[in-house]
């Protein structure tokens, strides 16, 4: 089941978005190389020099069984990691929290935090021959054993796993964070900025329209997207998040479909342009002007890695194959993959569009410029232009093409002659992860009588950080919901 | 037929172009020579941001509005052509805010897409209530001058670095016209109590998030009294001072700190900036602006000076305008020399 509506599929014009970065030499899988990070203190094992920055170490292997209880290394953790909880959670964040007098009564146990105090799939991977709360009493076993689930039910926080570590897969790992702050979260991907599609984008706020999404829901995610981002570009950590408003224009050589297209009343000062702004474009008739904000990756992603890190989150360059090994190690998988829910979950209806940018030296260039078919576009960055592009359907090609590469030089300089100026240029490509909906959706995994809760979160396609705030916090709420489902199915069946 | 230029600004280069684009077809005999103490990146044009931008109101002075226009729409020609980059000619479009309601500006058709702020758009600026957006045109002082000296240098113009003392200095021996365009110091040349400086100071930033300019507006205080900030190519100029008498051309630490508060104030991210630089000049401002022919006596023999100074802070806003009225103004003192039959065409 999808969350799309039916409805007849339409040519609508894709925005460029989030794709695979690719090296020049047409490197795939461009893994992170001793790229130095920031340090992070919270993360790096003491004493540990030259220690790999959190989010590179290998994560201890699936199937390995996590404790509630961060007594030391447990069994299956890997050596060299540190004294850090064997499910590698960095010393301080809260795992399993008592409350106050648990040591002297069960019955004083608290519920901690804010609400979300389950794992169920940790208990059936669970051990019988250890004692996981060695602080508390020994109890009589029957008695034990009742107010032992009662003690789980109560204390340990559910355990999320985000996989991808895009624009879509770290927004919703911190959104999860801050709807769920007593939540553990850990974000897997096989890539990290800037290997990631989302490096490759422009990341302009100018919503791709998504033929099965009811036009309500997309606009109500650019919204809030868009309220989120302008809030920060005022703040002094704009620069930080390469954040910044842009102004500029999206023209067209016919009539555009829609006079006023949904979104034109949340970015700032949509108008028609005039006849004298048109006249620099003999080849167009008509055209929007208008101010929007625009998201800079590797800075957007890089500060969106700083703010989770300071929540405790952990991240880990891991490739997930399949859903399922994480099962046991976490209590709820958010599958923020992108292009990789293809393989990951088999999702048909998740293809391809390849598009290739030039991101480029021209510091004068000032304003935005778009043609309305999507194709051709100049999209002023804080230190480079993105020059676009190409909308290849099924092409998985993470190679450039010269002759494209040359093609886009032309287009672009078309429409800003002044671009024939530019220097540095670098070729980008990435595959847009395209669906005729973005999937927000809910599942319950199910296999050998074993669950395993999942949110989707893929297929934004073109417009992948138009809506990336507003996906997030859906996604986020559908945690939120499987939280309260696990919380009410186990309260049922163990008491 | 020599021309001697005194001033080798914004205003000087252009004219000397100017006058050459309109002449040196009729005129092969005609020589240009370009003197003047400091040349680029030392002017006073170096140190503007270069906004196109008029000031609020020109207080009825319509010719002023022209030559503006002038020069918006011939550099608007120029902004497909080769050469924009390397003159250092690009689109920009930004914010101009107020406190209160004010009447639209001579300029409002001059600029592209002219219109006022939306509420959503003010609130990026408290403290301002009302405001303008346009989209204008960057011409950087730091490239156009080289590329006007350029320009000039293939066409065989000669320049002399020298601080000229009196026009009897720069004349005789040929020079039959003397253009003045010796901005700030013209009274060192012919005293002006109109001409006084219109003292600024910038601080030089690395921001290259901001695409935008942002010019505020304070009516008590005047014109460039108010923080503004203006990104370049390379660096982004915050600026917000015009001191009227005063000389100084150190920069000042108290303008320094009023402006980055104001600043930053302004825009929050700002303080995340690196200071790159700092600069003072002296605007050379007058009521209007002289520009206008004057007999004097160079030695034996009458000359002409044609006049083109005092443009205040808009002179790179007027200066292609100014510089076609200077060339008419010569093409009038050729025609009455004799030396043309008919003014040249219809570029005038």
């Amino acid at each position: 089941m999808t969350a799309c509506e039916g409805g007849k599929r339409t040519m609508s014009s894709p925005q460029h978005s989030g794709s695979r970065w690719a090296s020049p030499g047409g490197n795939i899988r461009g893994r992170n190389s001793g790229r130095r990070r920031r340090a992070r203190p919270r993360q790096r094992p003491p004493g540990a020099p030259g220690a790999l920055p959190a989010r590179r170490r290998p994560q201890p292997g699936p199937g390995h069984k996590q404790l509630l209880h961060p007594a030391g290394p447990g069994p299956g953790s890997a050596p060299g990691h540190g004294p850090a909880a064997p499910s590698g959670r960095s010393p301080g964040r809260r795992l399993f929290q008592a409350g106050p007098g648990a040591s002297s009564s069960p019955g004083q146990l608290k519920k901690q935090g804010c609400a979300c105090p389950w794992t169920v799939g940790k208990l059936s991977g669970h051990s019988e021959n250890q004692t996981p709360f060695p602080h508390l009493p020994v109890l009589g076993k029957k008695v034990g054993t009742s107010l032992l689930w009662l003690c789980i039910l109560e204390m340990a926080p559910p355990k999320v796993a985000v996989v991808g570590a895009g624009v879509i897969g770290l927004s919703t790992a911190l959104c999860i964070t801050e709807t769920c702050p007593s939540c553990s979260v850990t974000v897997l991907s096989d890539q990290f900025s800037p290997n990631t599609t989302s490096d490759v984008a422009a990341g302009m706020l100018i919503p791709h329209t998504y033929p099965d999404t009811p036009t309500h829901r997309q606009k109500q995610w650019f919204k809030e997207t868009f309220t989120y981002l302008f809030a920060i570009s005022n703040s002094a950590e704009a620069s930080e998040a390469g954040i910044h408003l842009v102004s500029g224009w999206q023209v067209f050589k016919s009539p555009p479909k829609e006079e006023l297209p949904f979104w034109s009343d949340i970015v700032l000062g949509f108008r028609p342009m005039s006849e004298a702004e048109l006249q620099k474009f003999p080849q167009h008739r008509f055209g929007q002007a208008f101010t929007t904000l625009k998201c800079d990756c590797p800075p957007y992603l890089l500060w969106l890695e700083k703010r989770l890190e300071a929540t405790g989150t952990q991240m880990y360059t891991r490739k997930v194959a399949d859903l399922w090994e994480l099962h046991g190690e976490y209590d709820i998988a958010v599958n923020c993959a992108g292009m990789g829910a293809q393989q990951l979950v088999g999702d048909k209806q998740l293809i391809p569009v390849r598009g290739q940018v030039l991101k480029v030296h021209a510091p004068w260039v000032k304003l935005f410029i778009r043609d309305g078919d999507g194709l051709t576009y100049i999209y002023p960055g804080v230190h480079r232009v993105t020059l676009g592009g190409t909308r290849e359907k099924g092409s998985w090609s993470l190679s450039p093409d010269t002759g494209t590469t040359r093609d886009i030089f032309d287009r672009c300089c078309s429409l800003e002659p002044s671009l024939q100026g530019a220097q540095d240029i670098k070729v980008k490509v990435g595959l847009r992860p395209s669906r005729q909906c973005v999937r927000v959706q809910r599942e319950v995994l199910s296999q050998g009588g074993v669950k395993l809760p999942v949110v989707h979160n893929y297929g934004h396609g073109a417009g992948g950080f138009s809506v990336h705030w507003g996906t997030a916090k859906e996604a986020a709420h559908l945690v939120g919901e499987c939280i309260s489902a696990l919380q009410g199915s186990s309260s049922r069946a163990k008491l | 037929m020599r021309v001697a230029i005194i001033g080798a600004g914004v205003i000087g280069l252009s004219s000397a172009l100017c006058i050459h684009q309109q002449f040196h077809g009729l005129l092969p005999s005609l020589e240009l020579e370009v003197y003047a103490d400091h040349f680029t990146p030392h002017t006073t044009s170096d140190g503007a941001a270069g906004l196109w931008q008029p000031y609020l109101s020109d207080h009825g002075n319509l010719q002023e509005t022209l030559w503006n226009k002038e020069t918006f729409d011939y550099l608007l020609g120029q902004l497909h052509s080769p050469a924009a980059k390397e003159m250092g000619l690009f689109l920009i479009s930004g914010y101009n805010l107020f406190t209160e309601p004010v009447p639209d500006p001579s300029w409002k058709n001059i600029v592209l897409g002219f219109r006022n702020l939306t509420p959503k758009e003010l609130e990026l600026f408290p403290g301002y209530s009302y405001g303008w957006f346009n989209t204008a045109l960057m011409l950087e002082g730091r490239s156009y001058l080289p590329w006007l000296t350029n320009r000039l240098t293939e066409k065989g113009v000669k320049f002399f670095h020298k601080k000229v003392e009196s026009f009897q200095e720069v004349s005789g021996d040929g020079v039959d016209v003397v253009l003045n365009c010796s901005g700030i110091r013209a009274g060192h040349l012919q005293p002006d109590p109109e001409l006084q400086p219109g003292r600024g100071q910038i601080i030089k930033v690395l921001a290259p998030w901001v695409k935008h300019f942002i010019i505020t507006h304070n009516l008590k205080s005047g014109i460039y009294n108010s923080p503004y900030i203006i990104p370049g190519s390379e660096f982004t100029v915050l600026g917000g001072v015009y001191q009227h008498g005063n000389w100084s051309e150190e920069n000042s630490a108290k303008d320094h700190k009023s402006i980055w508060d104001s600043c930053c104030q302004l825009l929050p991210p700002l303080q995340k900036a690196k200071i790159v630089g700092e600069w003072s000049g002296l605007r050379p401002a007058r009521p209007s602006v002289r520009l206008e022919r004057e007999r004097i006596g160079l030695g034996n023999l009458q000359g002409e000076v044609i006049h083109n100074y005092g443009h205040g802070g808009f002179g790179i806003t007027i200066h292609w305008g100014c510089a076609m009225a200077a060339a008419r103004l010569l093409g009038s003192i050729l025609q009455e020399k004799k030396q043309l039959a008919t003014p040249p065409g219809p570029r005038l």
